[in-house]
């Protein structure tokens, strides 16, 4: 299974309101290439992508909350699991692209014996999933974008062949913030959410 | 189950050479007080008793190496138990006192719906259970003593309500960590630096 093909799944399914979290890396060059208008934050460092997320979902709790996370990433703070699981958010989806490796390495690998479904269980998450085709992806993403959360869905995935460079501007830096920060200003509960 | 009780059972299996490491507060003086003597690392800050102890295991590989850790630490760095799984090594054995609180804080949760030794085994180490009762523990700390690791025992533990002292130079500081280095130097295979 390929990162892009369910990034592609993925982005079909995700209206303009919902908002996204990407880790560093691959996550974000392909998913600011398939989803180019809507609430994105690009680019979070190692670890923060879900805690970052989470508190999205505080912020927001009238919209679905998407972190696209990885698993380097995760696994610098498998600890966010604890929190995630104890703040109990319901539009909360975490989906970890699973390549095993640190792909910006020359492929190290991340770790051979870890689960990380089984983590965020132990963590107390009750929804969770391992997908390993893309059919699978897509009936867990649509369950868990229909569903009440939190959801945690690990999809292992084959380390990426090609590379796709972001454009920076969109992916990085003030100007990536303002767009996202504009995009969350458009939604109509804003006002009230503010309150 | 008291954490004092488990402590006392565990003390009476560790040997004068086996390296013991703990984490801050409660388990730190109830520890001293049930073995002064030996190879004691006191009160690493919260997250990293079980890295200190995992990196001890890799010097002193012929070694048994316990961390007694506490909830409130382990979840301050859960990832250790990844690179714990990845290492793999065959004389840690570690013991998370649960108290299900940050004791210290007037009886703060730290979570009410983790299972650390889920999230242990999902981590990638085998052998990693809980214990509720002093039997089990006793039974669970006298295998894993015995047996090939990594070993970890998650021991379901009452708060604690009294307090107990200990001599803070022994403990804590320069001294306590020149105590420690005394003990390791003791060993008979003791290679001494290079």
């Amino acid at each position: 299974m390929k990162r892009l093909d369910c990034l592609k799944l993925l982005a079909a399914m995700v209206d303009p309101h919902m908002l996204t979290v990407t880790s560093l890396s691959s996550n974000t060059a392909f998913w600011s290439d398939l989803r180019r208008e809507g609430a994105s934050f690009f680019g979070c460092n190692m670890g923060l992508c879900i805690p970052f997320a989470l508190g999205l979902t505080a912020a927001f709790p009238k919209r679905k909350v998407i972190a696209l996370d990885s698993d380097g990433s995760l696994m610098n703070d498998t600890s966010s699991l604890i929190t995630l699981a104890d703040v109990d958010p319901p539009n909360f989806v975490a989906i970890v692209m699973d390549n095993g490796s640190y792909a910006r390495m020359g492929s190290t690998f991340t770790t051979r014996k870890t689960d990380l479904e089984k983590i965020a269980q132990g963590a107390g998450i009750a929804n969770t999933a391992t997908v390993r085709s893309e059919e699978a992806f897509s009936a867990a993403a649509r369950q868990a974008l229909e569903s009440t959360g939190p959801h945690f869905i690990v999809a292992k995935v084959e380390p990426d062949r090609v590379r796709v460079k972001g454009d920076p501007h969109r992916t990085y830096g003030r100007f990536m913030r303002e767009m996202f920060a504009d995009a969350v200003r458009r939604h109509p509960d804003y006002q009230q959410a503010r309150k | 189950m008291k954490r004092f009780d488990c402590l006392k059972i565990l003390a009476s299996l560790v040997d004068e050479h086996m390296l013991a490491v703990t984490s801050l507060s409660t388990n730190t003086p109830f520890w001293f007080n049930v073995r002064p003597e030996g190879p004691n690392f006191f009160a690493l800050n919260m997250g990293l008793c079980l890295p200190f102890a995992l990196g001890l295991s890799v010097a002193f590989p012929k070694r048994k190496i316990i961390a007694i850790d506490s909830d409130g630490s382990l979840m301050n760095d859960s990832s250790s138990l990844i690179t714990v799984a990845d290492v793999n090594p065959a004389n840690l054995v570690a013991f998370v006192m649960d108290n299900g609180s940050y004791a210290f804080m007037s009886s703060t949760f730290t979570t009410r719906r983790t299972d650390l030794a889920k999230m242990a085994q999902g981590a990638g180490i085998a052998n990693a259970r809980t214990v509720d009762t002093l039997e089990e523990f006793s039974a669970a700390a006298k295998q894993a003593m015995e047996s090939p690791g990594p070993t970890l025992i998650v021991a379901k533990v009452e708060r604690d309500t009294g307090r107990v002292s200990a001599d803070r130079s022994r403990t804590s500081g320069r001294p306590m960590r020149e105590w420690f280095m005394d003990a390791v130097r003791r060993h008979p295979d003791y290679q001494g630096r290079s």
